[in-house]
C-alpha cells in the first residue's frame, strides 16, 4: 500500500538528510513538494556541499535506507515506514563530507545534517587533539583485530557529549530495524567507527607507514608490527602468530594505564555516613538546663590547677541521661549510595534520583540512566564483602541506603570505610570523625618549674651571653631554666578538643561500653581497649618531670613511652605556651624594628623577628619557612640588628659592649651576591665577609677575619671543602639560607654542618618542608639534634606511615610536632595578605659564573681598544654591539658565543647544545632555576619575559631538564592561533601550564596573564615603563592575588651601575629611559669603562 | 518520484514524535563544536609511558617512536580538516623563525633599536 508521504518540512525547500546506521552514513533528501530526490539529484545536491569532487565520484554506488516518518492529513497523523533513495558513505568519507558542511549550515541542510556535522567536528577536534589510542581486541578465540578508539574524558567533555546525545533530531533516530533508538547508542557508534576509520584512511596512502605492513609479513616479525599493521591498514585483522594472545594480553595490560589515568573522570559510588537526627531538646544542655540535668547526674567539683587558679571543670553533660533518653546504642545512622563523576566539575546524583528518574534524555553516553543503575548494582555488590550490612540493602531492587545502627557505625568509620577507600569506593563521614583533634586520647600537660614570662628571662640568657660576657655553648644556655632541656613538671590529661576530662568523668562515660558516646551536643568516638589502657595509664604515671626535648618525644610518640595510649599532644603554660602556640607576641614585648634597619618591616615580619627572637633566647633552633617574596631575609638581617642594638642597650654605661659573635651564613652560590647587597642596603652597620672564590683565606687568618665580622657568608659546597677552616671561629649563629640544600641528612654537607658548633641556629626555606620528609628530618637534625628521633626512628615513626600508608593522622600528627620551631606564612595568608601591597617589586642580585666574567672582559677590553681609534657611526656601531654582547653574557655564556653569521638560526643554535650543558654556566640561570622551583611547591605560576628569543629556547630547554614542568614559550615567530592556544591553556583554571616564557617584544602589551602571580624580568629593559607594561600582563584586572615582580640584575656588571642610575633616579636616568643604550655611545672611553668594567664582587663558583 | 510507504507488524519507537515539525527538529543552532585548542588533557603516549615491546637499543622495533610520527600525521590531517593548528606537535618550520609582527607600539619600540637584532 502507498500514500503520499508527508516528508517536507514546513520550508518549501529542498533538504538534505542524514541517519547513521551500521556503519554508515545515509544521505538522502526531499523536494519542496516532498518527494525523495532521485539518485542523480540527490548526488548533485550532496555534490554541490562539498568542497572535494572527487569525493561524491568516490562513492561506489546508490542505496536506499528505511525509516519511521510520520505519515497521514488533517492532524491525524502517525509513523509510518518509509524507503527512500540514499547515498551511503563510509565513516572517513562521512567525515570530509560533513566538515565541509559550514556552522552555519545553508538552507538546503537539515537539522540531521547540521547535527551530524557537529559531531563529526567535535571527533576532528579529538583527533587533532591528539585524544585517540590504539586498541586490540578479540572477535572470536582464534583471532585479533586492531583498532582506535576515542579518548572521551570527564568534566566538560561529557557534558559536551550529553548535550549532543540530547539534541539529537528525533529523524536521526528513526531507522527502522535499527539496531537501536536511543541516541547514546547510535552517537556511540558513529564516534568509534569514525575514529578508526578516519585514523585508518590518513595514513593508508603515506609510503612511510606503508612499510610496515611488508614488515608485518616477515615470518619472524614483532608482535608490535603485526598490531601496528592492523591498525594502519583497510584489513584490521592481525597477522595469524603464536605470539598473538601473549603480545595482547600486553597490549591491553599497557592500554589498561588509560583507564588508570581516566579513571577519575568516571563515576565512582560513594557511601556517606549521616548522623541520626535528634529532637531539639536532646542537643546539649545550655546554661540554662544545666541545673535541671545536675539533678540526675554526678558532676566533679571544681579542681584546683596547679598555679593556684581554680580550673573550670566542664559542666558535664549527664552522659547516662542522655544515653538513656537518646537510647545511643539502638540509634539509626544512614548510610547512603551516592554516583559521584570526577573530572573537572564532579557531580553528585543520590542514587534515591537515580532509580526515580526513568527517563533522563540527557542520558550521558555510556553513562545512560541505565547503565548508571547497572554500574550502581554492580558496584554495591563489589561493596557488600568490604562492608557486610550494605548486603541488606541489596534486598530492595532499588538500593538506595542502608539503616546501621551505633556499633555498625563505629565500625563502618574505623574499619569498614577504610577497605571501601582501599578498593576505590569513595567515603563521606561527619567532619568530627575525621578531626584527630577531637578524638578523646590522653594530653600531656608540661609546667616550667621556674615560671617565667619572656619579660622575666635573665638578661644574659635574654642575650644568649653569659654573664661575664662571653659565649655561651648550646648546652650551658638550653641546660638551665629555658630551652629543649629545661626540666618541666608534667601530668597526663584526659581530653577531646578543647574538652578536659577528669578520670572519675572519663571512666563513667567509658563504662557505658558504647563506642560512640553523643556528649554535650557532639559526638564522640571511645575505643574501649583504649580507654582500658588509658585508664591503667594514669593509675602509673599520672605525673613527674621530665625535659621539653622528653616531652616532645613522648607525646608524639617518637621514645614509645605511651604504652599503645592515644595521645593527642602536648600542651603548657607560661614561655612553654608562647612556644607551643608560636604566638610570642600576645605574652612578650613585641619588638620594634631595629633602629639601624634601612626601611620598614611590614607586621608579619615584625612577628618573624619576635618570634626568632624569642627562639633565640630559648636557645631553640628556628625554621623559618615563609613563602618567597616574603622577605626571610631582612627578617634574619634585623634580627641580627636586634640583638646587636639589646647588647648595647643592657651594658651598663661606661661598660664595653659586648661582641655578638659572628653568624655564619650557608647560601646557594648563585645568591651570595643577593646577601651582600641586601645587607649592605638594608643594614649598614652590619660588617660582612664572604668566605668564597679560589681567593678566600684560610686558618688562622680566616678564623681572625671571621670575628671581626658580624656575618660571614660562605656557599654549601665549601662546608664540607673547608670545614677544618669553618670550625676555628667561635659562631654565635649558623643559618642557612634555601635550606633545602641539605635535604640530604648524609651528604657530605649536612653532615659538615651540623658537625659546626654555634649558640643559634636558623634555617630558612621557602619550601614547605613538611612535605618532604627527608628533608624536614635533616633540617631539624641541624636546629634542634635529636628532637625527631634518630633518622631511622623518623623512618619507622613518620616517613613510612606518611609517605608509604599515607597515614593522614601521622601527617597531621608530625605537623603538630614541628609546629613550634617552623614560622610559615603564605603570600595568601589573611593577615600577611593585608600587609602585602598588590605588586611587590625586587631585585634579585645574581653573580657572573668565572665563564661569563672572562667572555664579559673579554668583550669589554676588545671594544674598548677599538673605539680609541673609531669615530662617528662605526664607533657608535662597535659599542651598541658590545653592549648587546655584554647583555647576553650576563643571561648565559651560549648566546654571547653563536655564530654571527646566523642570527636567525636562534633556536637550531641553541638546541645544538645538549641541554646537560648549559647548567652551571649563569649566576642568573641558576637562580631563576632555584626560584621557579620554588613557584611550583608553592602552588604558583609564573611569566618569565626575555628580550633574546634564543634565550627563551635556552631557558625553555633548562626548565624543562631540571623541573620536568610543561612549559610554553611565545615569541615573535608564534603564530597567532598558536599564541591564542598558549594563552587560553595557561589561564585556563587548573592549568597544567604553571610556566610561562615570553619574548619581551612579543608578549609584553596586550596580553591577559593574570593566571600568573609571578613576574621575572630575565633580563632588563632599563625603561620602566616597558617593564611595567609587561608586570601589567599579570597585575591587572582579574588579579586576584598579590603579584611578585622579579628583576634580575648581574653583580658588578653594566647591569648593576645601570639599575643603581636608574634606581637613585639620577640626571642620567632620563636618559637612558629616553634613548635606550644610545646614551652610551656619547661617552667618552674612560667614562665607558667605568660603567662596563668587571668589579671584583662580580664572580662566583657555580 | 514518490516514496514507497509500508505496513509493518514491527512498532515504531514510542519515544518518537509523530509530529511532523517535532520529528524533523530544529536545527541544533546551539551546538558548536569547539576548536581543538590547546591539549588540555596529557598527550596519550605521554599517559601510556613505556611499551611492553623490545626496545630499540635492544633490536626491537623503534615502536614508541612510530607511534608518535602516526599521532602527528593523523592529528595534523584532522587539524587541516577543521582548518585549524594541530595540537600534537609538529617540527617547527623555519617560516617560524621569521620576524616576529610588529606589536609594541612605536614610541615604545623606537626606546631600543638593538632589540631588532636582540630578538
Amino acid at each position: 500500500m502507498t500514500e503520499s508521504a508527508d516528508l517536507a518540512t514546513s520550508s518549501s525547500t529542498l533538504r538534505l538528510h542524514a541517519n547513521w546506521h551500521l556503519s554508515w552514513l545515509y544521505v538522502w533528501g526531499t523536494t519542496a513538494s516532498g518527494d525523495a530526490l532521485a539518485p542523480a539529484e540527490l548526488r548533485e545536491a550532496v555534490g554541490e556541499l562539498s568542497s572535494n569532487d572527487s569525493l561524491i565520484a568516490s562513492i561506489a554506488g546508490d542505496s536506499s535506507l528505511t525509516l519511521w516518518m510520520p505519515a497521514g492529513q488533517n492532524g491525524s497523523s502517525h509513523l509510518a515506514q518509509r524507503t527512500v533513495p540514499a547515498l551511503q558513505l563510509g565513516a572517513a568519507d562521512a567525515i570530509d563530507l560533513l566538515s565541509d558542511v559550514p556552522i552555519h549550515a545553508p538552507a538546503n541542510c537539515g537539522p540531521s545534517v547540521v547535527y551530524w556535522a557537529a559531531m563529526a567536528r567535535f571527533i576532528l577536534s579529538r583527533i587533532a587533539a591528539g585524544q585517540f589510542y590504539p586498541d586490540i581486541d578479540q572477535p572470536r578465540a582464534d583471532a585479533f583485530v586492531g583498532l582506535w578508539r576515542s579518548i572521551i574524558g570527564g568534566g566538560a567533555r561529557i557534558d559536551q557529549l550529553t548535550q549532543f546525545a540530547a539534541a539529537m533530531p528525533p529523524s536521526c533516530r528513526a531507522i527502522a530495524n535499527g539496531e537501536s533508538s536511543e541516541a547514546s547508542v547510535i552517537l556511540e557508534s558513529f564516534l568509534t567507527t569514525a575514529v578508526d576509520s578516519f585514523v585508518r584512511r590518513a595514513v593508508s596512502n603515506d609510503d612511510f607507514f606503508s612499510r610496515v605492513h611488508d614488515l608485518a609479513r616477515e615470518e619472524e616479525s614483532a608482535g608490535e608490527v603485526r598490531w601496528l599493521s592492523s591498525l594502519l591498514g583497510h584489513d584490521r585483522s592481525i597477522v595469524p602468530h603464536r605470539g598473538n594472545p601473549l603480545m595482547a594480553e600486553q597490549i591491553r595490560s599497557w592500554i589498561s594505564r588509560l583507564d588508570e589515568a581516566r579513571g577519575k573522570q568516571s563515576w565512582r559510588l560513594c557511601f556517606e555516613l549521616t548522623e541520626p537526627e535528634f529532637d531539639e531538646d536532646d542537643v546539649a544542655p545550655t546554661p540554662e538546663t544545666l541545673p535541671a540535668l545536675e539533678a540526675i547526674t554526678e558532676i566533679e567539683p571544681p579542681t584546683e590547677a596547679a598555679d593556684g587558679a581554680e580550673e573550670v571543670t566542664p559542666p558535664i553533660t549527664p552522659v547516662t541521661s542522655v544515653m538513656d533518653e537518646l537510647d545511643g546504642q539502638d540509634a539509626v545512622w544512614t548510610l547512603k549510595f551516592i554516583l559521584e563523576s570526577g573530572g573537572e566539575e564532579i557531580q553528585r546524583q543520590d542514587s534515591a534520583d537515580l532509580w526515580a528518574d526513568p527517563a533522563d534524555p540527557a542520558g550521558i553516553i555510556g553513562r545512560s540512566v541505565s547503565e548508571r543503575r547497572a554500574h550502581l548494582m554492580a558496584e554495591l555488590q563489589r561493596a557488600v564483602d568490604l562492608c557486610p550490612p550494605i548486603g541488606r540493602a541489596m534486598e530492595s531492587p532499588t538500593p538506595s541506603f542502608v539503616a546501621l545502627n551505633t556499633n555498625e557505625a563505629h565500625q563502618f568509620m574505623r574499619q569498614w570505610a577504610g577497605k571501601l577507600l582501599d578498593n576505590a569506593f569513595g567515603v563521606i563521614v561527619p567532619e568530627w570523625a575525621k578531626d584527630r583533634s577531637q578524638r578523646l586520647g590522653m594530653l600531656l600537660e608540661v609546667r616550667p618549674e621556674f615560671d617565667a614570662d619572656g619579660d622575666e628571662l635573665p638578661p644574659e640568657l635574654a642575650n644568649g651571653l653569659a654573664a661575664n660576657g662571653a659565649a655561651k655553648s648550646p648546652t650551658q644556655l638550653s641546660s638551665g631554666k629555658f630551652g629543649l632541656d629545661s626540666l618541666l613538671d608534667f601530668d597526663w590529661r584526659i581530653a577531646v578538643g578543647e574538652l578536659r576530662l577528669s578520670p572519675a568523668e572519663f571512666q563513667q562515660i567509658a563504662s557505658s561500653g558504647v563506642p560512640l558516646v553523643r556528649y554535650r551536643g557532639k559526638w564522640m568516638e571511645i575505643d574501649q581497649e583504649a580507654a582500658g589502657r588509658m585508664v591503667d595509664f594514669m593509675a602509673k604515671k599520672n605525673s613527674g618531670k621530665m625535659t621539653l626535648a622528653e616531652a616532645f618525644k613522648t607525646a608524639f610518640g617518637i621514645n614509645r613511652a605511651n604504652d599503645g595510649v592515644p595521645i593527642i599532644g602536648i600542651s603548657g603554660v607560661s614561655w612553654i605556651d608562647n612556644f607551643l602556640q608560636q604566638t610570642p607576641a600576645a605574652r612578650l614585648e613585641n619588638l620594634k624594628q631595629p633602629t639601624e634597619f634601612q626601611g620598614t618591616l611590614r607586621n608579619y615580619q615584625l612577628r618573624g623577628l619576635d618570634w626568632l627572637s624569642f627562639l633565640n633566647r630559648l636557645g631553640i633552633g628556628a625554621c623559618l619557612a615563609d613563602d618567597m617574596g616574603l622577605g626571610k631575609t631582612i627578617q634574619l638581617i634585623s634580627l641580627l640588628l636586634h640583638e646587636r642594638e639589646m647588647a648595647a642597650k643592657d651594658t651598663p654605661e661606661g661598660k664595653p659592649v659586648p661582641k655578638i659573635g659572628p653568624t655564619l651564613l650557608f647560601a646557594p652560590t648563585s645568591v651570595v651576591g643577593n646577601w651582600v647587597k641586601e645587607i649592605g642596603r638594608f643594614a649598614k652597620p652590619l660588617k660582612v665577609m664572604i668566605h668564597h672564590g679560589p681567593d678566600r683565606q684560610s686558618g688562622d687568618k680566616f678564623a681572625e677575619g671571621a670575628m671581626e665580622n658580624d656575618v660571614v657568608i660562605t656557599s654549601y659546597a665549601l662546608a664540607h671543602r673547608d670545614l677544618e677552616d669553618l670550625k676555628r671561629p667561635t659562631w654565635h649563629r649558623i643559618a642557612l639560607d634555601e635550606a633545602q640544600k641539605i635535604k640530604n641528612p648524609s651528604a657530605a654537607a649536612a653532615v659538615a654542618i651540623r658537625s659546626l658548633v654555634a649558640q643559634h641556629r636558623v634555617a630558612m626555606t621557602g619550601t614547605p618542608i613538611e612535605n618532604h620528609l627527608s628533608e624536614l628530618w635533616s633540617i631539624m637534625e641541624m636546629l634542634n639534634p635529636g628532637l625527631l628521633g634518630t633518622a631511622s626512628e623518623f623512618r619507622e615513626r613518620f616517613a613510612v606511615p606518611i609517605e608509604k600508608l599515607a597515614d593522614r593522622d601521622r601527617a597531621m600528627q608530625l605537623r603538630e610536632m614541628i609546629r613550634p620551631f617552623v614560622l610559615r606564612r603564605t603570600k595568601t595568608d589573611p593577615q600577611v595578605a593585608a600587609d602585602l601591597p598588590e605588586k611587590m617589586e625586587m631585585k634579585v642580585f645574581c653573580n657572573l659564573s668565572a665563564e661569563q666574567a672572562a667572555i664579559y672582559e673579554r668583550i669589554t677590553s676588545d671594544m674598548l681598544g677599538q673605539i680609541d681609534t673609531a669615530k662617528g657611526i662605526r664607533r657608535r656601531g662597535l659599542i651598541l654591539a658590545a653592549l648587546t654582547r655584554l647583555k647576553q653574557v650576563c643571561n648565559h655564556p651560549v648566546l654571547a658565543m653563536k655564530d654571527p653569521d646566523a642570527p636567525r638560526n636562534a633556536k637550531k643554535h641553541s638546541q645544538s647544545i645538549p641541554v646537560a650543558q648549559l647548567f652551571g654556566r649563569s649566576g642568573k640561570c641558576e637562580r631563576l632555576l632555584e626560584m621557579l622551583e620554588e613557584v611550583i611547591e608553592e602552588g604558583d605560576a609564573a611569566i618569565i619575559f626575555t628580550q633574546y628569543r634564543e634565550m627563551g629556547h635556552l631557558l625553555e630547554s633548562m626548565i624543562t631538564e631540571r623541573l620536568r614542568q610543561p612549559i610554553q614559550f611565545l615569541h615573535g615567530g608564534t603564530p597567532a592561533l598558536g599564541r591564542d592556544a598558549m594563552i587560553e591553556r595557561f589561564q585556563k583554571p587548573g592549568s597544567d601550564i604553571r610556566l610561562f616564557i615570553l619574548s619581551l617584544r612579543a608578549g609584553g602589551l596586550g596580553l591577559n596573564l593574570t593566571a600568573a602571580n609571578h613576574v621575572f624580568h630575565f633580563d632588563r629593559w632599563w625603561n620602566p615603563a616597558v617593564e611595567s607594561q609587561a608586570t601589567d600582563r599579570a597585575h591587572r584586572i582579574g588579579q586576584t592575588r598579590k603579584v611578585l615582580v622579579h628583576k634580575f640584575v648581574c653583580v658588578g656588571t653594566l647591569e648593576e651601575r645601570i639599575d643603581r642610575l636608574l634606581s637613585d633616579k639620577l640626571a642620567l636616568a632620563d636618559q637612558i629611559v629616553s634613548s635606550g643604550d644610545e646614551w652610551l655611545t656619547n661617552l667618552s672611553t674612560d667614562e665607558l669603562r667605568r660603567y662596563l668594567s668587571l668589579s671584583n664582587d662580580a664572580v662566583a663558583e657555580f | 518520484m514518490n516514496v514507497t510507504t509500508e505496513e509493518s507488524p514491527v512498532s515504531p519507537p514510542a519515544d518518537l514524535p509523530t509530529d511532523a515539525d517535532a520529528f524533523w527538529g530544529s536545527t541544533p543552532a546551539d551546538l558548536v563544536v569547539l576548536p581543538p585548542g590547546p591539549a588540555m588533557e596529557l598527550p596519550v603516549i605521554d599517559q601510556l609511558g613505556a611499551a611492553p615491546f623490545k626496545k630499540p637499543d635492544k633490536g626491537g622495533f623503534p615502536f614508541l617512536g612510530f607511534l608518535a610520527s602516526v599521532y602527528e600525521h593523523v592529528s595534523t590531517t584532522a587539524a587541516a580538516e577543521l582548518h585549524v593548528p594541530a595540537v600534537v606537535e609538529s617540527a617547527e618550520s623555519d617560516s617560524v623563525e621569521a620576524a616576529s609582527e610588529e606589536i609594541l607600539p612605536p614610541e615604545v619600540h623606537q626606546t631600543d633599536p638593538i632589540e631588532e637584532r636582540a630578538e
